[in-house]
C-alpha cells in the first residue's frame, strides 16, 4: 500500500513515515499543499493522510482540488483543532475520516487500514479468500486456521493483491504500491516474493491462489469450488 | 466634532433653517414691494382724480386747470410730483409748476377711461412712476373733448422705503436665525446628554469602577443599554471561563507531569514505566482537549440571529455516515424545523459529540429526535434533543462519571468521556438539562433540554 503523508511539522512527518513504513506501507511525504497536490496527481497513491494546517494551501483546499480532479484515494485528515465544526468542514470537502492531534499511532494505522479496505469494497478488517484469511488489524495471515509467518514485504504484497483480488495487477503496479520511489524496477525481486508467497500459502499446490498472466501480471483469486 | 451626531444635526438643521429663512425673507420682501407699489399707484390715482375734478372745458373746447391745486407739491419745484395735460393732438395744454425742467411725451393712443402705469427712468437713473389717463371732458354746452392727464411721481421715496424695510427685515431674520440655532444647540445638547452618560458609564466600566450600565437612560437608549449589559456579561463570563480553563489546565497537568518526572528520574525504563508514560500522556492529551473545548464554548448569543438546527444536524450525520461507513447504520431522524439562539460552534459540539457517541456504540441503529417544547399556551419554551443507539448503553453508576471532566467509563474506546463532558458543559452553559436513560432501541438514550427563545 502506498500512503501519502502531508504534514508540515517535519518531526511528526518523520514519526509518521517511520511508523507507517514499519507496518508495511510505502510512504511518500509532502510538507506543503503544492507538493501534496503533485504527489496526489502524479503517483498511484492508495491512501492519504493530510494535515489541515499547511503553510501554503490549506489541507481542505488540497482535498477539494484532488477531488475536483476525480482523484479518489481515501483521505484521512489530521487536525490540531478538535472542534466539530472543523471536522465536518473537512469531511464535507471530500475527506473520509479525521483524527485529532495528538493521536496514537495504532489508532491512525487502524483508521487508514480501514480506509484502504473500504475503498476496495471490503467491509470487515478480515480479508477472506477461500482458506486464506488476512486480518488487516492484527496483520496476521491464516491458512486453514493456521497462522503462517510472512516477512514485511511478503505481507505487503499479499495484502495489496488480496484487497484487489480478482483483478489483474501488473508487476509495475505491484512495485509502485509496495515500494517507495527509489526502488530498482528492473530487478526480479517481485518474482522471488511471489514464488515464496505461493510456497507459504499453498505448500501442496492445491488452491493456486496467485495466477500468473504472461506479460500482464498477476491475479489473486481462488475459485469457489476449491 | 467631525462625524459627531451633534455636529451633523446642527449643520443640517442650520442649512434648512437658512434656506427657509431666506425663502421667507424673499417672499416677505416681494409682498412688501408689491404692497408699496400698489400704495404708490393709489396715491397717483388720488392726485389724478383731484386734478380731473378741478379740470374744466371751455366754450371753445380748451382744457383749463386752476393754478392753485389742493396738493401743494404740484406747485413746488423739484417736489418729485408732477402733472401734465395734453390734448388729442399731443400738444401740451398744461403742466404743474413742479414740473419745471422735466419733459414728457404723451401716449396719445390711449383708450379713454383706462389707466396706464409706466415706470421710467431719466438720464440720472432716477426712476419715476407715470400714470397716463385719457378723460373725455364736457363743457356747459354739452360739447366734449378728450385730453390725456399724466401724473408722475419720483420713486426715490419708494426706493428708500423698500431699502429701509429690507434692512429691518434681514436684521430681524438674521437675529431670529441666530436665536434659533442657539436654541437648537441647547436642545441638541440636552437630548444627547444620555449618550454622553452612556459613554461616561462605559469608561467607568472599562476602568473597573462600575460593573454595569445604570438603568436611568432615556427610553430609546434603554434597549441599547440592556444589550450592552448583556454583551458585557457574556464577555465577562467568557473571560472568566478562559481564566478558569487556564488555571484548571495548568493545575491538572501538574500531576501527570510529576509522575513523568518521577519515571525519567529513575534513569532506566522498564515496560511498566512505558505503560505509565503512555497512561499519563494520554491523560494530559485528554485534559488539554477537554479544557480547550470547554473554553471555546460561547453560550447563548443574544446578539446573533437564530440558527436553523436541521441543516447542521444533517451536515453532522452525513459526515458521521462517512466515518462510520463500515457499520452501515440505520439512522432514524425526526427533526422539527427549529431555529434556536445559539452559537454555531456550540451547536456543532453538542450534536457532534452526542451523535458521534451514538454512532460509535450503535450496533445497527441510531435515532435522533429534535422537538420544539411548548407550554400549554403554545408558547415555545426551548428544544428537546433525544439521541439513542442500540449499543450496550452506559451503566447507571457510570453516567455521572462520563459526564464529568475527562473521566472515561470505558478505556477501550477513544475519547468517549471527553465528548460527553463537553456536552454536559454546554448544557450547563445554556442552563439546560441532560438525562440518561435506556431507550426503545435498547441502548443508550440521552435526553437534552435547552431552554430559550425559538424562532
Amino acid at each position: 500500500m502506498r500512503v501519502l503523508v502531508v504534514e508540515d511539522d517535519l518531526t511528526l512527518q518523520q514519526q509518521l513515515a517511520d511508523a507507517l513504513s514499519k507496518s508495511g506501507y510505502a510512504v511518500d511525504c509532502a510538507a506543503n499543499g503544492t507538493e501534496a497536490l503533485y504527489f496526489g496527481e502524479e503517483y498511484p497513491i492508495d491512501v492519504g493522510i493530510i494535515d489541515i494546517g499547511l503553510p501554503d494551501i490549506s489541507g481542505i483546499e488540497v482535498i477539494k482540488k484532488l477531488r475536483s480532479k476525480h482523484i479518489k484515494f481515501p483521505i484521512l485528515i489530521l487536525t490540531a483543532r478538535s472542534r466539530w465544526e472543523e471536522k465536518v468542514e473537512g469531511l464535507e470537502s471530500g475527506a473520509d475520516d479525521y483524527l485529532v492531534k495528538p493521536f496514537q499511532m495504532e489508532e491512525l494505522q487502524a483508521r487508514i487500514n480501514a480506509l484502504v479496505r473500504r475503498s476496495a469494497g471490503w467491509a470487515s478488517p478480515q480479508l477472506v479468500c477461500g482458506p486464506i484469511t488476512l486480518d488487516t488489524s492484527s496483520q496476521q495471515v491464516l491458512v486453514d486456521s493456521n497462522a503462517i509467518e510472512l516477512t514485511a514485504y511478503e505481507y505487503k504484497m499479499l495484502e495489496y493483491m488480496m484487497i484487489h483480488s480478482g483483478k489483474v495487477i501488473s508487476k509495475t503496479e505491484l512495485t509502485e504500491h509496495v515500494y517507495e520511489q527509489d526502488f530498482d524496477r528492473d530487478s526480479n525481486v517481485i518474482e522471488v516474493f511471489i514464488g515464496r508467497l505461493r510456497k507459504k500459502l499453498d505448500p501442496n499446490d492445491q488452491h493456486k491462489p496467485i495466477e500468473t498472466l504472461r506479460g500482464r501480471g498477476y491475479r489473486f483469486s481462488i475459485p469457489a469450488d476449491s | 466634532m467631525r462625524g459627531s451626531i451633534q455636529s451633523r444635526l446642527l449643520i443640517s438643521a442650520s442649512l434648512i433653517l437658512l434656506f427657509f429663512l431666506s425663502l421667507a425673507g424673499f417672499v416677505i420682501d416681494a409682498a412688501y414691494k408689491k404692497g408699496a407699489e400698489r400704495a404708490l399707484r393709489e396715491r397717483l390715482e388720488i392726485h389724478l382724480y383731484s386734478i380731473l375734478a378741478s379740470a374744466e372745458l371751455t366754450k371753445n373746447l380748451k382744457v383749463i386747470i386752476p393754478s392753485s391745486l389742493s396738493e401743494p407739491r404740484f406747485s413746488q419745484i423739484d417736489s418729485g410730483l408732477f402733472a401734465y395735460t395734453f390734448d388729442d393732438n399731443g400738444l401740451q395744454v398744461w403742466r404743474s409748476k413742479s414740473s419745471t425742467g422735466y419733459t414728457l411725451t404723451p401716449l396719445i393712443n390711449l383708450i379713454p377711461g383706462k389707466r396706464q402705469f409706466i415706470i421710467s427712468s431719466d438720464v440720472s437713473d432716477a426712476s419715476f412712476m407715470q400714470l397716463h389717463f385719457k378723460a373725455v371732458l364736457e363743457n356747459k354746452f354739452k360739447k366734449t373733448a378728450s385730453a390725456e392727464f399724466i401724473i408722475v411721481e419720483s420713486m426715490s421715496g419708494f426706493d428708500l422705503q423698500i431699502q429701509d424695510f429690507r434692512s429691518v427685515l434681514w436684521q430681524w431674520l438674521g437675529g431670529i436665525g441666530v436665536l434659533l440655532i442657539i436654541a437648537q444647540l441647547a436642545v441638541l445638547k440636552r437630548s444627547l446628554k444620555p449618550l454622553r452618560h452612556i459613554v461616561a458609564d462605559l469608561e467607568a466600566i472599562q476602568q473597573g469602577e462600575r460593573q454595569h450600565l445604570e438603568s436611568h437612560y432615556s427610553l430609546e437608549l434603554k434597549d441599547i443599554a440592556n444589550t450592552l449589559n448583556r454583551l458585557i456579561d457574556n464577555e465577562r463570563t467568557h473571560l472568566q471561563r478562559y481564566r478558569n480553563t487556564l488555571s484548571d489546565l495548568a493545575h491538572s497537568l501538574k500531576t501527570p507531569l510529576s509522575v513523568l518526572t518521577g519515571v525519567y528520574e529513575k534513569g532506566q525504563l522498564d515496560s511498566e514505566d512505558i505503560n505509565t508514560i503512555e497512561k499519563q500522556t494520554l491523560m494530559m492529551r485528554q485534559l488539554v482537549d477537554y479544557q480547550l473545548n470547554r473554553a471555546a464554548a460561547k453560550g447563548h448569543q443574544t446578539l446573533t440571529e437564530a440558527l436553523s438546527l436541521s441543516p447542521i444536524i444533517l451536515q453532522i450525520t452525513e459526515s458521521l455516515d462517512k466515518v462510520y461507513f463500515d457499520k452501515s447504520l440505520k439512522v432514524i431522524k425526526r427533526i422539527d424545523d427549529v431555529s434556536f439562539y445559539a452559537e454555531k460552534g456550540d451547536v456543532f459540539e453538542l450534536f457532534g459529540n452526542l451523535l458521534d457517541n451514538a454512532y460509535k456504540w450503535a450496533q445497527t441503529k441510531v435515532s435522533i429526535e429534535l422537538l420544539r417544547v411548548v407550554d400549554k399556551n403554545g408558547d415555545s419554551l426551548g428544544i428537546k434533543i433525544i439521541i439513542e443507539d442500540d449499543g450496550p448503553g452506559i451503566d447507571k453508576d457510570d453516567v455521572e462519571k462520563v459526564l464529568k471532566r475527562g473521566i472515561r467509563a470505558d478505556e477501550t474506546t477513544q475519547g468517549h468521556g471527553i465528548g460527553l463532558a463537553v456536552v454536559n458543559e454546554l448544557v450547563t452553559l445554556y442552563k439546560g438539562s441532560i438525562e440518561s436513560d435506556i431507550g426503545e432501541l435498547g441502548g443508550q438514550k440521552w435526553v437534552v433540554f435547552l431552554p430559550g427563545k425559538l424562532k
